[in-house]
This record gives structure tokens, C-alpha cells and sequence, in this order.
């Protein structure tokens, strides 16, 4: 990407009939890429109090008047956020050389429900919805956001579809229990995640009961959850394990302890649908497995039960996540099927809409102080207008047509 | 025919001495081997050549003669035809005219005040037809409409042609391009005296204007002359008319040029658009119908509108590609009421691409409601107000569609 960028700038300013110097901006990240980039970022500080932009960093306090406007999310933040989000959304992030997010009325509605949540009731859950590309993935990350800056400890699943697709996946059958398999790989990777995303959070938490592994390794009552995910690291056969013993242990201890924890799984609809035959995971006498049958599924599942306390639940149903053909509605009993709405009812819908008028135009003035927008007739009024008439003022829509202006 | 040429040079021989009548017959008997009628044709139809016969032979009964009248053998010849296609042509107006009121008591109509086009009717229903090409459906028309004309005698009784340039075998022709040169050389010599007279500015602005006309096809000059005429011919009529349209002093004769020219009416907009309603609340609507391919639209505008657009009970989601909101687009930025007006569209059949240009093009019949005639203009320039006629081409049989063939495989 870092390659790519240099080039879109310079064919656009070759375009143009401009010469890009490279040479005289500084190099502040030390790389060709970046030096072209500091332009847009040195322009926005001249320009602090632009109309698409607040200077609120903090998204605890953003509220109604904030909608609609940009706000920036500190680099140390972003490492911890930035798993889940878009990968078309990253490289935009990249390009800009800022991490911006848009503060958005969806976002706002759920992190005053979590605000005033009574802990000590199970755990309620909320689930987003929306059209493609309307930005439910976003919502989530403004709240985890929230969440992380109140020091909830945060489980979060980027996207579960990846769980049930089988492009040459290694699936094992489960050490715990047989007739289910686990997904080594992924367990793993989930693992860093968790204990990436919830640096310094973990020292205190230890285990509160024994869990055998095999004849020999054991762990004991006590052991601290950095322990177990070493473990689950180093010993692949039983990350799926580890990830099960982590969340039993956060559902538990939750109460006891006084922990906040939020469950937050982006196209939860993939825990219940099945995968289409071509792709799906098949064990190792080929038969196509159901989403149940693999153990982090089914270990995640029971987050979302609400026979615990001191936690919430977000998920996001998306269409992408369903097979071709179960793509009709975007409502939640459509994509969650039976099975899903019922395991997941009640909870508490939240519609996340495409951009309203203020909103686009918003987006559109940030593209254009970002220098991502440079066609001139894309500046004008009239043109910002077609872009949301094409656009349909969808957010992925208006980034994918105006990724090209 | 060609028995006729001894008789031709006798007749000829004992009239008037002429020097160049042998020559002239020469002329006579190569155009005879050729079809008689086909060459010797005039203006009239077959109806008033009788009456020009008749005018014809009164012609030479008039002039004083010593000689009995004589018929020439090609005259006779003629009549018989002639007399045949009339006799023929009188049955067949007969049938037709009993044909028409069997049509009309079928009908149950008044079989008095049955027209042509309650004719048509009638037999679009009784015999309906999915034929595609209309020239192949079942009709019944006047015979003088469905059986070609008969043209009249060319030369009276005595076998001489009335044209002066009856032997140039397109006597019309030729005597036009006469005319033009005529009034060519005139229009010259009226320019060579004003500039002799030193009057030359009497002479600005007498061009013949050419704009919104155009020379006749050379099909309309083969019908307005009934003369054969080939390509050729063609191109020298018109190297010669405009010749004569660029002289400076032209447009004295406009007159002349016109009559071989077509104007070129402009485009008759579809009257598609049917009148503002205006709602309560002082809302106007305008409703127009598109199609395009297969697909069928019914289009409502409703000014003054926040930019609303609704497609089957959807929004712009009804496209999922960028590709045909863009289609939708257009018409909006021609006529600069983006986000001014409100759409609500039905439309049925075919697939996104016809679904899309159908909608695009009752939006833009509706939307020329709402602007004035400048936008109008430049909406029909842009192609918005005209209707794409392209459909599926059908599939060919023994091919696998309408134009690909099938894999050629050698055994």
C-alpha cells in the first residue's frame, strides 16, 4: 500500500500537469511514502476548526452536537482498535497519515445504553444492523472505544465468518471433547489479540479452577491468564481449549471481581447460519461441519447467554457473513434465522442508517481536505451533490467513488 | 416491337423531310427492346392517361392534315395494354368495394360509412398476425394503392412523342437539368450587369439560404420525375443544383431550389408528458411513461421535492451498481434539478440496464415539465428525449444465438 499511494498521487498530479516534488517535504517517518503524505497532515493544523472536525478526542464525552463530525483516535489507541476495522477503511487511515472515525448517532445511542446499564442484571445485548457498507463495524469500534477508555475488558471478535469458511484451514478434532474440532490457527491468532487488546488489565485475573490438559500438564488453581495464553501459543493443539477456559473464567469471575466486560462479535450471524457447501469446513472424513460443532463457536455462544452478570454483549449482524442466496433483508430475524433470534432474544435493536445530508457532506469535506478529492468539479456544490446521489449516500459506497476523483 | 422500325421510317419518311429522323429512329428501336411502357412513362396515373389520350388524339384531329389518321402499331399496342390494365383494375375496385361492405356487415357496422382505416381495423381483428414485419400481415387497401401505376402514352397516335427530349430516355430528366442551366446562365448575366453598373452591393445578401433543407433523396427524385434515374444521374443533379445555390444571387431564385428540396422540420417532441397536476399544498406532479429494451417505466415528479427518489416501494437500492444510478443521474444534471425534485418510478420487466435507461427516460419526458424550453432543447441534444429503439436480436436457427455460431468441430 505504502507504494501505491505515491503512485496514485503522482499519476493524479502528472494528470494535472504538476510535477509532485517529493524532496521537499521532510521525512518525518523516515520513509518515501509517508513524506508525501505529510502534506494533507500538516494542512489540517492550520485548519483546526473546519466544520467536519471537533477537536473532542475523547468519545466518552461526544454527544448529539458532535454528529456527523470528525474525531481523531491516538496512535497507542489504534493497536488496539484497528483489528476488525475495514481493510479498505486502514489503508484510507494510512493515507491520511490520521486515524479519524466519525462520530455517529448509532454509536452514540449505544454507549449511552452502556453507560447506565445496571451491571448487576445479566448481561444485555445489543445487536446493530444495517445495510452493507453503512458502517456497523465502525459503530462497534467507536463503543470499544468508549469501553477501553473506561477500562471494560474488551472480547472481541473482528469478524466471525471467518470461522466457518474453509479455504484450506487445519481443523482438528477437539482434545476436550469429541464429536466437536477446533481451529488451532485461529484460536491463536485470537488469543494475541485478546491480550494485545487488553494490555494491563489481566495481571490480577488467575484462574479458579484446575484444568488438565493431558497426563502431564496441568494448570492450577491460580494460574494468571498471561500463563494460559502462553500456553495456548505455544502449545497450538490447545489454543481453542485455552480460549474456552479464558472466557469461562472471565464469565465467572466477572461478579467477583467487579470486572466490565464487553462481548462485542461483528456478523454474529455466522455462529448460526450455515456456510455454503462449496466453502465451508469439512472434518477430516470430509463431512461439512455445522458452525456448532467448532469449539470457539461454541465456546462464544455462550457468551452471548445471559446467565452472567457485570457485561454486555454488542453484536452485528451483516449479510456478508450469510451465503449468497440468504442475502434478501438486512434485518436481524432474516440473517440470524431462527435459531439465531431465538438464542439471541431479547436484545436491543439499534439500526445503523446510511449517511444523512449533513453527514455526507461531512465525509465529502473530509476527503477534500485530505487532498483525496482533487478532481475540481468534486470540490463545487453540484458535484458533492451527485457524489451522494450516486453514492446513495452509503458510506463504502461514497469512499469506493470518490477513491477514484 | 422491333417489326415496327420499317413502318416507323416509312411513316417518318412521308411526312416532313427531316434530315435527322434516321438517327432518331435508331434511338426508337433500342429503347423498344426494353419493356414498351417501362421507358415511354409520364406524370399522370393510369386514369388521367386516358384523358390525355383523348386530349392527344383531339390534338392531332385538330391540326390541319391532308392525310387520313393513322394509328402507329406501337400506339395500338399500347391501348390494348391499356385497356386491359383498366379493365383489370375496374374488377379489382369492384372486389374491393364488395369486400368492404362483407367487412363492414361482419362488423356490424354501416356498410356506406365504412373507411379505409375502419377497414384496417377490421382486419387486424379478424385476421390478427404476429408477424414481425408489418409489409408481410394480411391487408386489404384501394387496388390503385397495392398494384403498380400504369403510365400514360408518351407519343400520340401517330407515334410521335410529345417530349422534345423523348429519345434522351429521361426526358424529365434532362429537360430539369436544362431548366437549371437556363437559370444559371440568367442568374450570370444578372450578375454581370450589376457589377457592370457598379451596384454591388444590391447583390449582398441574395444568397439562397440552405439552412433547415436539404436536397431531395434520390428515391423522392425518381418518384417527383417517375423516371428511373441511378446513382450517377443523381450526383450530377446535385453538383448541378448546388452550382446554381451558390451563385450570390440564388435566392432570386428560391423559389425553383425549393421546390427540388425537403425542409427538415425539427423533431416533433413526444407529447409523452401530460399535464402539471398540482396537488395540495401546491405541489406539482408531472407523470411520464419510458421504455427501454424490454422494460417498462411510469415515472411521477413532484416539485418542489428534497431529492427523494423511489424505485418499486425502494430507494436508489434498487440499483446495487454505481453503474446505473449514474444512468439516473443524467437527467438531473442537464436540466439542474438535483435535489429539487422528488421521483417515485414503477417499473417492470427486463433486466437492471433496460430497467435503468427506462426510468432515465420517463424522468427526463417528466422532468421537461418543470423547465423551460432552452433546457428542453438541450435535454433533446443530449439524447435524453430520444428513445434507444435497440432490442434483442432474435436467435437464428441452426446458430447458437442470434449471431455466435456453433463450435465448428470436424468430426
Amino acid at each position: 500500500m505504502a507504494a501505491s499511494i505515491p503512485k496514485k498521487l503522482g499519476t493524479l498530479a502528472s494528470r494535472a500537469g504538476l510535477a509532485l516534488r517529493k524532496s521537499v517535504f521532510p521525512l518525518e517517518n523516515g520513509s518515501q511514502a509517508c513524506a508525501c503524505l505529510s502534506v494533507a497532515a500538516k494542512r489540517s493544523e492550520n485548519n483546526q476548526r473546519s466544520s467536519f472536525r471537533t477537536n473532542e478526542a475523547d468519545p466518552r464525552k461526544h454527544t448529539l452536537d458532535h454528529t456527523g463530525l470528525y474525531y481523531e483516535i491516538p496512535e497507542d489507541e489504534m493497536t488496539i482498535l484497528k483489528t476488525g476495522i475495514p481493510s479498505g477503511h486502514l489503508r484510507l487511515m494510512k493515507s491520511f497519515n490520521e486515524s479519524c472515525l466519525m462520530v455517529r448517532r448509532p454509536a452514540l445511542e449505544l454507549s449511552g445504553y452502556l453507560k447506565n446499564i445496571n451491571l448487576n442484571h445479566p448481561a444485555p445485548r445489543f445487536v446493530l444492523y444495517g445495510r452493507r457498507g453503512s458502517g456497523k463495524t465502525i459503530t462497534m469500534h467507536h463503543t470499544m472505544q468508549c469501553c477501553h477508555r473506561n477500562g471494560w475488558i474488551i472480547v472481541h471478535v473482528p469478524w466471525a465468518g471467518k470461522w466457518v469458511r474453509g479455504w484450506f484451514k487445519e481443523v482438528a478434532a477437539s482434545t476436550f471433547k469429541p464429536g466437536r474440532y477446533d481451529l488451532p490457527a485461529d484460536s491463536a491468532e485470537w488469543l494475541t489479540q485478546f491480550r494485545a487488546q487488553n494490555q494491563g488489565k489481566l495481571q490480577d485475573l488467575k484462574t479458579t479452577s484446575e484444568y488438565i490438559w493431558t497426563k502431564r500438564e496441568k494448570a492450577e488453581i491460580g494460574t494468571s491468564f498471561e500463563e494460559i495464553i502462553n500456553f495456548g501459543l505455544t502449545r497450538l493443539k490447545f489454543s481453542s481449549d485455552c480460549v474456552g477456559v479464558i472466557l469461562k473464567e472471565l464469565r465467572a469471575q466477572a461478579q467477583a471481581k467487579g470486572l466490565k466486560v464487553l462481548v462485542a462479535i461483528d456478523s454474529v450471524n455466522a455462529f448460526y447460519v450455515q456456510w455454503n457447501k462449496l466453502n465451508a469446513l469439512k472434518n477430516m472424513e470430509k463431512k461439512q461441519l455445522q458452525p456448532g460443532e467448532i469449539s470457539l463457536i461454541h465456546n462464544f455462544k455462550k457468551m452471548i447467554n445471559t446467565n452472567w452478570t457485570h457485561g454486555a454483549v454488542v453484536c452485528a449482524v451483516s449479510e456478508e457473513a450469510n451465503d449468497e442466496t440468504k442475502r434478501e433483508s438486512y434485518t436481524p430475524i432474516y440473517l440470524l434465522g431462527q435459531e439465531g433470534f431465538e438464542a439471541l432474544d431479547p436484545f436491543v435493536p439499534i439500526f445503523v442508517p446510511e449517511y444523512s445530508e449533513k453527514e455526507a457532506l461531512s465525509n465529502i469535506n473530509y476527503f477534500i481536505d485530505r487532498n483525496w478529492i482533487q478532481n475540481h468539479y468534486g470540490k463545487t456544490d453540484d458535484g458533492k451533490r451527485e457524489l451522494m446521489f450516486v453514492s446513495n449516500k452509503n458510506p463504502f459506497n461514497l469512499a469506493r467513488i470518490c477513491s477514484h476523483l | 416491337m422491333a417489326v415496327l422500325s420499317p413502318w416507323t421510317r416509312r411513316m417518318f419518311l412521308k411526312g416532313n423531310n427531316m434530315p435527322s429522323r434516321p438517327v432518331f429512329t435508331f434511338f426508337f428501336l433500342k429503347q423498344n427492346t426494353d419493356s414498351c411502357h417501362k421507358h415511354a412513362c409520364g406524370f399522370s396515373t393510369a386514369p388521367e392517361g386516358e384523358d390525355m389520350l383523348l386530349n392527344a388524339s383531339k390534338k392531332t384531329q385538330n391540326k390541319p392534315t391532308a392525310k387520313a389518321v393513322t394509328i402507329s402499331r406501337a400506339m395500338k399496342a399500347y391501348m390494348e395494354q391499356a385497356k386491359a390494365y383498366d379493365d383489370k383494375m375496374k374488377a379489382e375496385v369492384a372486389d374491393y368495394e364488395i369486400g368492404k361492405r362483407h367487412l363492414a356487415n361482419i362488423m356490424g357496422e354501416d356498410p356506406d360509412s365504412f373507411t379505409q382505416a375502419d377497414v384496417d381495423r377490421a382486419i387486424e381483428y379478424l385476421l390478427p398476425s404476429s408477424i414481425y414485419d408489418k409489409k408481410a400481415r394480411p391487408i386489404m387497401k384501394d387496388p390503385y394503392e397495392v398494384f403498380p401505376k400504369k403510365k400514360a402514352a408518351q407519343f400520340g397516335l401517330d407515334g410521335r412523342p410529345y417530349h422534345w427530349m423523348y429519345f434522351t430516355i429521361l426526358p424529365n430528366y434532362y429537360s430539369m437539368l436544362y431548366e437549371i442551366t437556363w437559370k444559371l446562365e440568367a442568374l450570370k448575366e444578372a450578375e454581370d450587369q450589376l457589377r457592370a453598373e457598379r451596384r454591388l452591393e444590391e447583390m449582398e445578401g441574395q444568397v439562397f439560404n440552405a439552412a433547415s433543407s436539404e436536397w431531395l433523396s434520390l428515391h423522392a427524385l425518381k418518384t417527383k420525375l417517375v423516371e428511373n434515374i441511378k446513382e450517377k444521374e443523381y450526383n450530377h443533379f446535385v453538383t448541378m443544383m448546388e452550382r446554381l445555390a451558390a451563385h450570390p444571387l440564388s435566392g432570386r431564385e428560391q423559389e425553383f431550389i425549393m421546390s427540388w428540396r425537403i425542409s427538415l422540420q425539427a423533431e416533433q417532441l413526444e407529447s409523452a408528458v401530460q399535464e402539471l397536476e398540482v396537488e395540495e399544498g401546491g405541489r406539482m406532479c408531472a407523470t411520464a411513461k419510458g421504455t427501454r429494451k424490454s422494460s417498462n417505466a411510469i415515472v411521477k415528479v413532484y416539485k418542489p421535492g428534497s431529492g427523494n427518489f423511489i424505485i418499486n416501494g425502494k430507494d436508489l437500492t434498487y440499483f446495487t451498481q454505481n453503474m446505473y444510478r449514474e444512468t439516473l443521474l443524467l437527467p438531473f444534471i442537464v436540466s439542474g434539478l438535483l435535489g429539487k425534485v422528488d421521483v417515485e418510478a414503477d417499473v417492470e420487466m427486463g433486466g437492471p440496464t433496460g430497467q435503468a435507461g427506462a426510468i432515465r427516460l420517463g424522468l427526463s419526458r417528466a422532468l421537461t415539465a418543470f423547465v423551460d424550453e432552452d433546457v428542453k432543447e438541450k435535454m433533446r441534444l443530449s439524447g435524453l428525449l430520444t428513445k434507444d429503439p435497440r432490442k434483442k436480436e432474435r436467435k437464428k436457427p441452426g446458430q447458437e444465438g442470434a449471431r455466435r455460431k456453433f463450435t465448428w468441430k470436424k468430426r
